[in-house]
C-alpha cells in the first residue's frame, strides 16, 4: 500500500477538493478516500434505486391537473366563515378607495391587528367571527401578488425560515409582501401573531388509507402528511431547518405502489 | 447524463407541466436522493423517497429556482420527512461496515463488473452512514447530491463554516478508517459480504 504517514495532514483545502471530486486531491496518506467518494457518488445505478418511479409520475400528473397552490381542504366550518366574510369584507372594500387597506381591514375586523388601524377604517364596526379563515375565494385580493388562499402557506413558509433574525429578514422579500400586507405592519412579533390567529381549527384533512391513486382531485390523495411545517419554502431562501416540529409519521403502507401509472 | 444548463432548462419544461422533463429530473436527483436518506434512515430511505417525490411533484409549481436549487430544495425535502421518520421511531438506525468489506469490493472493481460497482457504491454509502450524522450528512450533501456549503448549511439549519468543518472531520475519520485497514492491505476474500455485517442501509441489490 502507498504510505500513509501523512494520513492525518489533511487539511480543510485537501477535504475541499476531496469533496467536489478534484481529480488534482492529493491522495497521499488517504489513497482510499478518493476512492471511497466515487463509489459513494457513482452515476451509474441500481433499477430498484429507481422503482419510485411511476408513483412520482403519477403524483406529478395528478398535480397538474388540479391548482398548483398546495392548501389543504378547507372545512366546512371554515367555508361557513370565509362566506360570512366574503359580504362583510365586500361590502368594506366597496367603500374604500384603495384597494390595499380591504386586506387590512379583514385583519382589523378579525381581532388580528391592534385597534388603532382599524379606526382608519370605514365600517370597522362590523363584527366577524374571531377566527379568520384561511379557505375560500373570500378575501378581496388587493394585488394579486399572492392569493390570500396561500396565507397558510406563506405562513408556514415564514415559520420554516428558522430563527427569528432569519423570519424578520424574510419579510423584506417580495414573495412575504402579502403576508406583511395582511398582518398589517412588516414586523416579526406582527406576523407571527397575524399567522398563529389564521392556524386552521381543523384536524388535518383525513387520509385515505391504503394505495389511494392520484385521480384528479386537488392533489394526490395520499399526502403524505399535513403537518405544519410541510410545506417547503423556496429552495433558494430556506434557512434553518425546523427540526423539532412534533409530528406523527405515517407508515409506509399509504405510499402508493410503483404500479406503472400515468 | 445531462448537463446542469440542460437540467435549468428541464426544471423549467417541468415546472410548465412537461412530464417528460420531470421523469428526466427524476431520474437524475433520485439515486443521490436515496443514498443521502440511506444515510438517515438506513432500510426505510426508498419509502421517505417515495413519500418526498410526491410531495415534490405536489409543490414543483411553488418552487422557484435552477438546477442547483432543484436539488437543494429535494434534498430539504427529502430531508423534512426523514426526520419525521426518526422522530417517530426516536433514533437513527447503526451502520456498522467494516472498511475491509468496501477495500475489498474496490481491489475487485478491476472487473468492470457494474454489479460489483454498485454494491461498492452501497458500502461506501454506509461507510459514510455509519459516521456521527451531522458529519455524515455533510458528507453526503457536499460530495454525493454535489451542493456547496452554503446550500448543504441551508438544509441543515447551520453556517456554511459549520458544515465545512463537519465534511471536513467526517472524511478525516473515513481516511484514517480505510487507511487502518488499507496499511495492511486489503484481504482478498472470497465471497462478498464474508467481512460485512448486516447493516441496515445495505440493502439487498435485487
Amino acid at each position: 500500500m502507498s504510505s500513509y504517514e501523512g494520513r492525518d495532514r489533511m487539511d480543510r483545502t485537501t477535504a475541499e477538493q476531496f469533496l467536489l471530486g478534484d481529480p488534482a486531491a492529493p491522495t497521499t496518506g488517504h489513497p482510499h478516500l478518493a476512492e471511497l467518494l466515487v463509489a459513494a457518488r457513482n452515476p451509474a445505478h441500481h433499477p430498484a434505486e429507481l422503482a419510485g418511479e411511476a408513483a412520482a409520475m403519477a403524483a406529478f400528473t395528478a398535480a397538474r391537473r388540479s391548482p398548483p397552490s398546495p392548501v389543504r381542504r378547507p372545512s366546512m366550518i371554515q367555508l361557513t366563515v370565509a362566506k360570512l366574510l366574503t359580504v362583510k369584507v365586500a361590502a368594506i372594500a366597496a367603500g374604500v378607495a384603495f384597494a390595499g387597506v380591504g386586506g387590512v381591514a379583514l385583519a382589523a375586523n378579525t381581532g388580528v391587528l391592534p385597534a388603532p388601524i382599524s379606526s382608519h377604517l370605514p365600517g370597522g364596526h362590523t363584527s366577524a367571527p374571531s377566527h379568520p379563515a384561511p379557505s375560500g375565494s373570500a378575501v378581496p385580493r388587493p394585488s394579486g401578488s399572492a392569493s390570500p388562499l396561500d396565507l397558510t402557506a406563506l405562513c408556514r413558509e415564514f415559520d420554516d425560515r428558522g430563527d427569528k433574525a432569519h423570519r424578520t429578514k424574510a419579510l423584506d422579500e417580495q414573495h412575504f409582501g402579502e403576508l406583511v400586507r395582511q398582518a398589517g405592519k412588516k414586523d416579526h412579533d406582527q406576523v407571527e401573531k397575524f399567522c398563529h390567529g389564521l392556524k386552521p381549527s381543523g384536524s388535518p384533512e383525513p387520509r385515505p388509507s391504503g394505495s389511494a391513486r392520484p385521480s384528479g382531485s386537488a392533489f394526490p390523495t395520499d399526502r403524505p402528511s399535513t403537518r405544519p411545517g410541510d410545506k417547503p419554502g423556496k429552495p433558494g431562501d430556506n434557512t434553518g431547518y425546523p427540526s423539532e416540529k412534533p409530528s406523527s409519521f405515517p407508515s409506509g403502507s399509504a405510499i402508493p405502489s410503483p404500479r406503472s401509472q400515468g | 447524463m445531462l448537463a446542469p444548463e440542460d437540467l435549468d432548462a428541464t426544471v423549467r419544461l417541468a415546472q410548465s407541466g412537461d412530464e417528460d422533463a420531470f421523469r428526466r429530473l427524476y431520474r437524475a436527483q433520485q439515486p443521490a436522493l436515496l443514498r443521502y436518506l440511506r444515510v438517515l434512515v438506513g432500510q426505510d430511505a426508498e419509502d421517505i423517497a417515495s413519500e418526498a417525490w410526491l410531495q415534490i411533484a405536489r409543490d414543483l409549481g411553488t418552487f422557484s429556482g435552477d438546477w442547483d436549487g432543484f436539488r437543494g430544495w429535494t434534498a430539504t425535502v427529502a430531508r423534512h420527512r426523514a426526520m419525521d421518520s426518526l422522530r417517530a421511531q426516536r433514533r437513527r438506525p447503526q451502520f456498522s461496515v467494516s472498511p475491509e468489506h468496501f477495500l475489498d469490493l474496490i481491489a475487485k472493481e478491476h472487473t468492470a463488473d457494474l454489479a460489483l460497482e454498485l454494491v461498492a457504491t452501497d458500502a461506501a454509502v454506509t461507510l459514510i452512514a455509519s459516521l456521527p450524522r451531522d458529519q455524515a450528512e455533510a458528507v453526503m450533501l457536499r460530495a454525493v447530491l454535489g451542493l456547496d456549503a452554503q446550500a448543504a448549511g441551508k438544509i441543515l439549519g447551520k453556517r456554511a463554516g459549520a458544515v465545512r468543518t463537519a465534511a471536513y472531520r467526517g472524511l478525516r475519520q473515513l481516511a484514517r478508517r480505510l487507511e487502518a485497514n488499507g496499511a495492511t492491505g486489503p484481504p482478498h476474500r472470497a465471497g462478498l459480504g464474508v467481512t460485512t455485517s448486516p447493516a441496515p442501509a445495505l440493502k439487498e441489490v435485487r
